[in-house]
């Protein structure tokens, strides 16, 4: 019942490790035959908990030349269905193998009753739904031999019994669990606009200290709303936070997530180069350690 | 007060039976009502799901047509809701639920379609187990060899198709003028497999596959020498036994029985 008793492995900072990509099958040959500069890439952890054959394969020819995080949508740690024990096993062993950086998953449930909806689902922000986080968390931290992130999702609907604001929420239980963070910055514009709350007063509202990850992606205005497709070039508002949330957070290590639409690799390229360009912008340091 | 508990039950509901049973929970917004912010959820299922039957069946999907395919896929989520935090596994059940679907009756092609595709993707992630090689078979002495029995690889499935479903892959495969689908008086024998990383098939004939079978029952290699014998005079049955034997090894189908 400590919550501040930190969990070992979150107790040290998983290092800056500068500008990548998520990791797509559509660019494993142009990724191991062109070296493109990608300082490092974000796998998607159930692509690789498959029994072997190529994308094992794959993974250990990328992981030999970079630095490699694993990114999950099934831990489902918000959820009211007991922690699925033996996904966090096939996650811990992969990690084993894989050696990552850090893990993540997102702050969202995907199921109950033993069904998977294949879905990064919202729940109310009250205190209820905080202490049975809390404890999942501390458990999940405790199982797994590598630091934890969680993510912010992108919302369509918030619940009447919401108690909190999203970015208190967090705050809280990165103070209670010692958990880091991945910002997605998409993420933030998205639910900002769709439940009508200032993307700033949420960045701002974020502890300074706890964010190892910022995702950048696009996606779709349907004007009442908007959906997080991730099949598009990063927006212009977008953009500004990610500016905003160099400064706050940074430096902080930031890949593309592009998952539908997906562009040859040198399409990609200059948009990578813009984040490290406005990460370099405004932290100089990191452009003499990258010369 | 709903518990978090109460909420997500609810909120499963109304994905999965796509009704309102959430609707009390949440909020209208200035731009928006709530049921249509729900629905980007209740949308997003369907679509999902779908997405992933297309992924892993795409010649299924191609041969079935847009219409056809989304309509049939609708009923097998409805029905096989995704039970495991892998979307790897969730169309496991889609060949033989399109083989048993009453408006495919006609077209037990799509049945057997699937069911080419689904070996083809469990060759490709198959576990990596170490196959057996013609180095191990050399350690053997004569007196061994009548009662060798056999384990296959993880990465092989053995199918029997009734209708020229394997022909029709082909000619999607290359892109060539679709074949007509044929069922009437034919089977065809096939094997898919893992090979220098690529899921490949080909036909085995019909003495080959059943030896094939019954090894995978338990049969040893002096029993399979006798089985040929109904196909093949009884002195050339071993000879033809260990050639079809050669090929299984070369393309690493076996594995140590231990
Ligand atoms: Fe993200």
């Amino acid at each position: 019942m400590n919550d501040q008793i930190l969990s070992e492995q979150n107790s040290s900072r998983p290092p800056f490790i500068g500008f990548g990509l998520g990791l797509r099958s559509e660019h494993y040959t142009d990724i191991l035959e062109g070296n493109p500069p990608i300082d490092w890439f974000e796998v998607v952890s159930e692509n690789f908990m498959v029994p072997g054959g190529r994308p094992m394969q794959i993974l250990d020819q990328i992981k030999e030349r970079y630095p490699v995080v694993m990114h999950g949508v099934s831990m489902s740690i918000a959820s009211t269905q007991p922690l699925d024990m033996d996904y966090l096993t096939d996650l811990k062993k992969l990690a084993k193998h894989v050696q990552p950086k850090w893990i993540s998953d997102h702050l969202c449930w995907t199921g109950v009753h033993g069904v998977n909806l294949h879905d990064l689902l919202p729940f109310p922000y009250t205190a209820e739904a905080l202490d049975h986080i809390v404890e999942r968390v501390n458990k999940v931290q405790d199982f797994l031999d590598h630091p934890l992130a969680l993510e912010n999702v992108s919302s369509y609907v918030s619940f009447k019994q919401s108690e909190l604001s999203e970015w208190d929420f967090i705050s809280e239980l990165t103070k209670r669990t010692g958990c880091w963070l991945l910002l997605d910055v998409n993420n933030v514009f998205v639910s900002s606009y769709n439940h009508e709350f200032d993307a700033m007063e949420f960045i701002n509202g974020i502890p300074e200290d706890r964010v190892v990850q910022f995702h950048m992606a696009g996606h779709s205005d349907y004007e009442t709303y908007i959906v997080d497709t991730h099949d598009a070039p990063v927006r212009d508002e977008v953009w500004d936070l990610y500016r905003a949330c160099q400064k706050r957070f940074g430096p902080v290590s930031t890949i593309i997530e592009r998952d539908d639409n997906i562009p040859p690799l040198a399409e990609l390229m200059p948009e990578l180069e813009k984040i490290r360009a406005i990460g370099q912008e405004i932290h100089p340091q990191l452009k003499s350690q990258a010369a | 007060m709903s518990t978090l508990k109460e909420i997500q039950d609810k909120f499963q509901k109304s994905i999965l039976q796509q009704d309102a049973t959430i609707i009390d929970e949440i909020v209208d917004t200035s731009k928006e009502e709530r049921a249509v912010l729900l629905n980007v959820y209740q949308h997003a299922y369907g679509a999902r799901l779908i997405e992933f039957l297309e992924n892993d069946f795409p010649k299924t999907f191609t041969y079935m047509g847009d219409e056809n395919f989304h309509h049939i896929a609708k009923d097998y989520y409805e029905t096989h809701p995704s039970d495991n935090p892998n979307a790897r596994w969730f169309g496991r059940f889609f060949p033989e639920f399109l083989t048993k679907h009453p408006e495919l009756v006609n077209n037990p092609e799509c049945g057997e379609l699937a069911h080419l595709e689904y070996a083809l993707g469990t060759a490709f992630d198959a576990p990596n187990t170490k196959p057996l090689t013609k180095a191990d078979f050399a350690q053997l002495s004569p007196e061994d060899w009548p009662t060798l029995s056999f384990k296959t690889h993880p990465s092989t499935t053995r199918l029997s198709l009734k209708t020229n479903a394997s022909e029709i892959w082909s000619s999607l495969h290359k892109e060539e003028e679709l074949v007509e689908s044929k069922s009437k008086a034919l089977i065809i024998e096939l094997i898919s497999w893992r090979g220098d990383n690529m899921a490949r098939f080909r036909t085995m004939s019909y003495d080959e596959a059943m030896i094939w079978d019954e090894a995978l029952k338990g049969a040893n290699f002096g029993q399979i020498c006798e089985m040929l014998g109904t196909y093949w005079p009884s002195e050339e049955a071993p000879l033809k036994a260990a050639g079809y034997l050669q090929a299984w090894i070369a393309s690493e189908f076996l594995i140590d029985p231990a």
